[in-house]
């Protein structure tokens, strides 16, 4: 919730159109909401909005309790053009709909300081980092990364990006495989692998690596079986799909080519949960697939 | 016809003359002389052998289009049938050189035009070349036949079509691995429907559809077709009629070999293949799977090359495809293939020349698979005639390298490349210097280097002191100070190319090199630690060699950020952009 809006100032001299509003936060549902520096700094956190005048999307910036408030608008509109105009920002988190501004971040939530929200992987004090000259700033620091553009000989950050390195011509680029990497987990299984549907041209193919990836969960093939088993007795895992709408289905019904564009994780389920997918044995499996034999 | 020539004064001819034969029969006799670099021999004997080379000399090579002009060219050579040429630096394949840089074909065009009108052959790389020029090119030169342009940039497709539509006698075409824009395929139907000469078509490069029934259509008339290759976008199906209508092709490029066939279709296209008894390269095969690969075994038999860089082979399709290809003398796969696929090369290709391997991604920082040193040693035990390797990789180790470079000891090139910047071997940590030092003590006849990993001035040294017969050396992220790059310039006589990036060179390794650079093609140092006032100086001392410097947005006014050096007898660019300084 949003109380005590401020507007501390405008960029009256050219540049973005960046207007700061203060903000306080409660605490907890409780407690009303107060003012900047009336509590100690160990129990506050600021949360300060920053936008250029022509987007929407706001930019959150925390503040750390032991830093000075409040700052002048000045220092945060400089810090915020620095951060969102460098062409060196680290890239944002897929989810965020705004080149730079961190859209995720604007959901004010109550918690302490330094609660992470469920559901994001990069906690965002990490990912922005404010410069304030002062003495906690050290954690600051913005991502070395992003300052550093190898010019010596010394092997760069891993995550940077060298121009015309490796040394391979731009038309092998475009032609290098298109990879789509799934998610693959096994109800029972401690961890989940990766598989890259690309490097498969049929169902068969990848019900074979699948299986050879769990070797200890064998895996329902139902497009070749002749006779149905029961899925109560065996211990048999049905592979089933997360497709684009969001809804589970049984691997094979559609073209593989569908498939493929379709899937976004794959998810072998236990036979016992999966009575009432599992085929019955009328239904012929359509020729959609290099199953067929050759 | 050949322009008559003007005669020499008499006198000299009859009492001068070092031979006794007529120079009509000289010129007969040194036209047989084909290659280039032997012509130039040629031409050094004496006046009579320097008259009689260039007027029978009908084709020219051109390695830098900026050492020389079109009209000094044409004066030196009257009877030019075929031009090669090349234009932008090597680097800028990897997006070191701005786009506008130069290299445009055009003013050589408008030269060719009034002193070439009979001009056949133009073959580019790394030009510029616009879709006017292709129209000039096409509707100017009535006797033109073969056009092959690699690398190259400016042209569209509507270039293509000018040259379909106006060029009756063409027999080749061929477009790789260009900038272009593909504004459509429509550029295929223009060929007429009488035109039947044409013997080379590639557009596999292209990536918009043609109309198939006017490819067929082609192909079936063109009964002297040798190479073929398709684009992506040409199914499986289309391929067997196209096999059908053309047996007797000897190189191929597939195109997309992923299509869900039935039975029959499957059994025609296999046996199209097996109907190909001249094909000794294939190439294209994009997403080619387990699935389909199987129909080129009858065809495996004769191949001598083939491409599978744009197919994604795990390492059981490329062994079960590679053991019905015993003759394979070159190969270019992509990493997918994994070490256990380049073992199956070393098993079962024992006549290997030339082994390509290249990155599936090249970006990926988190990616574990790939190849490793292992393949390469694998691959040097089976093969022992290899000579040319272009290697990609993320670790290697001095160790395997020298077991590499003692079975395999006549490399021609060598090319490896470890993909994160100033690897060390990943064993012993120490830096790459033996590995590169045993590839040039071993490899005597080496005439092309790419070097990689981390590399101290020690590998320099090695370079310098052993590479006798180096051409071509490219250096990047490595070396330790200038001496590294002094004896490089020093030890290695035959040295023509040397390009370097990001390497802590500087003045004093640039100005060691003064005398060299005449004798060498060109020189290219960028983000290396080369200042403008060194490259003044040797602009001034050495009035010949064109010095070249392109600025970096955000660098000190001092730094000379990209520096290109090369000889040249045209002078210095007239056609320069603002980003490029000569000096």
């Amino acid at each position: 919730m949003i109380r005590g809006n401020k507007i501390l100032g405008a960029n009256r001299h050219g540049g973005p159109n960046i207007q700061a509003l203060e903000i306080t936060h409660t605490l907890s549902h409780n407690q009303p909401s107060i003012p900047p520096g009336q509590i100690p700094p160990a129990l506050f956190s600021t949360r300060v909005l920053l936008s250029l005048a022509h987007t929407t999307p706001f930019a959150i910036y925390k503040y750390k309790p032991c830093q000075t408030l409040p700052l002048t608008f000045q220092q945060l509109s400089h810090n915020f053009y620095e951060k969102n105009m460098s062409p060196q920002l680290p890239k944002p988190s897929p989810e965020s709909s705004s080149a730079g501004l961190y859209f995720n971040d604007t959901e004010l939530t109550l918690g302490l300081p330094g609660a992470t929200k469920s559901g994001t992987k990069r906690g965002f004090s990490d990912t922005v980092g404010l410069n304030l000259r002062g003495p906690c700033n050290t954690d600051h620091a913005s991502n070395p990364s992003e300052n550093d553009v190898s010019g010596d000989s010394k092997p760069p950050p891993a995550k940077t990006q060298i121009v015309g390195w490796p040394p391979v011509k731009a038309s092998r680029k475009n032609v290098a495989k298109i990879s789509k990497y799934v998610k693959v987990a096994v109800d029972g299984a401690p961890y989940l692998r990766k598989v890259d549907l690309e490097m498969y041209g049929s169902y068969q193919q990848l019900l074979g690596s699948l299986e050879d990836m769990f070797s200890c969960f064998p895996i329902r093939n139902y497009l070749n079986e002749r006779k149905l088993m029961d899925p109560v007795k065996g211990s048999d895992y049905m592979p089933t799909y997360e497709d684009r709408d969001g809804d589970w289905m049984l691997v094979g019904d559609v073209p593989w080519k569908m498939f493929v564009e379709s899937c976004k994780r794959l998810r072998l389920m236990k036979s016992i949960e999966a009575i009432g997918l599992a085929p019955r044995e009328s239904q012929k499996c359509t020729s959609t697939s290099g199953s067929k034999s050759l | 016809m050949d322009s008559k020539r003007k005669k020499d004064s008499p006198e000299s001819n009859e009492l001068t003359r070092s031979s006794p034969f007529p120079d009509e029969v000289l010129e007969r006799v040194l036209g047989l002389v084909k290659s280039h670099k032997d012509r130039s021999s040629v031409s050094l004997v004496c006046k009579d052998w320097y008259n009689a080379e260039r007027w029978s000399r009908t084709h020219v090579f051109i390695g830098n289009c900026y050492s020389v002009s079109p009209e000094i060219v044409a004066r030196r050579f009257p009877n030019i049938r075929s031009v090669t040429l090349k234009g932008k630096p090597r680097f800028s394949d990897f997006n070191l050189v701005p786009l506008n840089w130069g290299a445009d074909i055009h003013a050589w065009l408008v030269v060719f035009a009034s002193k070439y009108p009979l001009l056949e052959e133009l073959r580019l790389k790394r030009m510029t070349v616009t879709d006017e020029s292709l129209e000039f090119l096409a509707t100017t030169f009535t006797n033109f036949k073969a056009l092959s342009l690699l690398s190259c940039d400016g042209f569209s497709t509507d270039g293509l079509a000018a040259i379909a539509t106006h060029c009756k006698n063409m027999t080749e075409l061929d477009i790789q691995e260009n900038g272009i824009d593909d504004l459509g395929g429509g550029w295929l139907s223009c060929f007429p429907e009488n035109f039947t000469s044409l013997e080379v078509l590639n557009f596999a490069n292209l990536s918009s559809d043609v109309s198939f029934d006017a490819l067929e259509k082609l192909v079936s008339r063109c009964r002297s077709l040798k190479f073929l290759k398709v684009n992506k976008n040409i199914t499986l199906e289309q391929l067997q009629r196209l096999l059908e209508c053309a047996p007797q092709l000897t190189e191929l490029g597939t195109g997309s070999f992923h299509q869900e066939l039935t039975t029959r279709q499957y059994a025609e296209l296999e046996s199209a293949f097996n109907n190909c008894k001249n094909l000794n390269t294939l190439s294209g095969l994009w997403e080619a799977t387990p699935l389909y690969l199987p129909v080129l075994y009858p065809a495996c038999m004769n191949l001598t090359f083939l491409n599978l860089s744009d197919a994604a082979l795990q390492s059981g399709e490329l062994a079960k495809l590679l053991a019905r290809c015993p003759n394979l003398q070159r190969l270019w796969v992509l990493d997918t293939v994994e070490d256990k696929g380049l073992e199956a090369v070393g098993l079962s290709c024992p006549l290997l020349e030339e082994l390509r391997v290249f990155p599936a991604d090249p970006y990926e920082q988190d990616v574990v698979h790939g190849v490793t040193e292992m393949g390469f040693v694998a691959v040097s035990y089976g093969c022992p005639r290899l000579h040319y390797v272009l290697y990609f990789c993320r670790q290697m180790t001095n160790a395997a390298v020298a077991t590499i470079v003692k079975n395999c000891p006549d490399f021609t090139h060598f090319r490896l490349c470890v993909m994160n910047p100033g690897e060390p071997d990943y064993l012993t940590d120490e830096p790459m210097d033996e590995a590169f030092g045993a590839v040039v003590k071993n490899c005597t006849k080496l005439q092309r280097l790419a070097v990689s990993g981390l590399l101290t001035d020690l590998t320099f040294e090695y370079i310098g002191k052993y590479a006798k017969n180096l051409e071509t050396l490219s250096v990047a992220f490595a070396g330790s100070s200038d001496w590294g790059m002094q004896c490089v310039l020093s030890g290695c006589s035959k040295l023509r190319k040397l390009e370097i990036r990001d390497c802590p060179f500087g003045n004093e390794a640039l100005l060691s090199g003064l005398e060299k650079y005449e004798s060498m093609r060109s020189l290219w140092m960028s983000a290396c630690n080369v200042t403008m006032n060194a490259c003044r100086r040797l602009a001034k001392q050495m009035p010949r060699l064109n010095v070249e410097v392109m600025k970096d947005e955000e660098s000190d006014d001092s730094q000379a950020d990209k520096v290109y050096v090369y000889r040249s007898v045209a002078g210095p660019r007239r056609d320069a952009p603002p980003f490029v300084l000569t000096l």
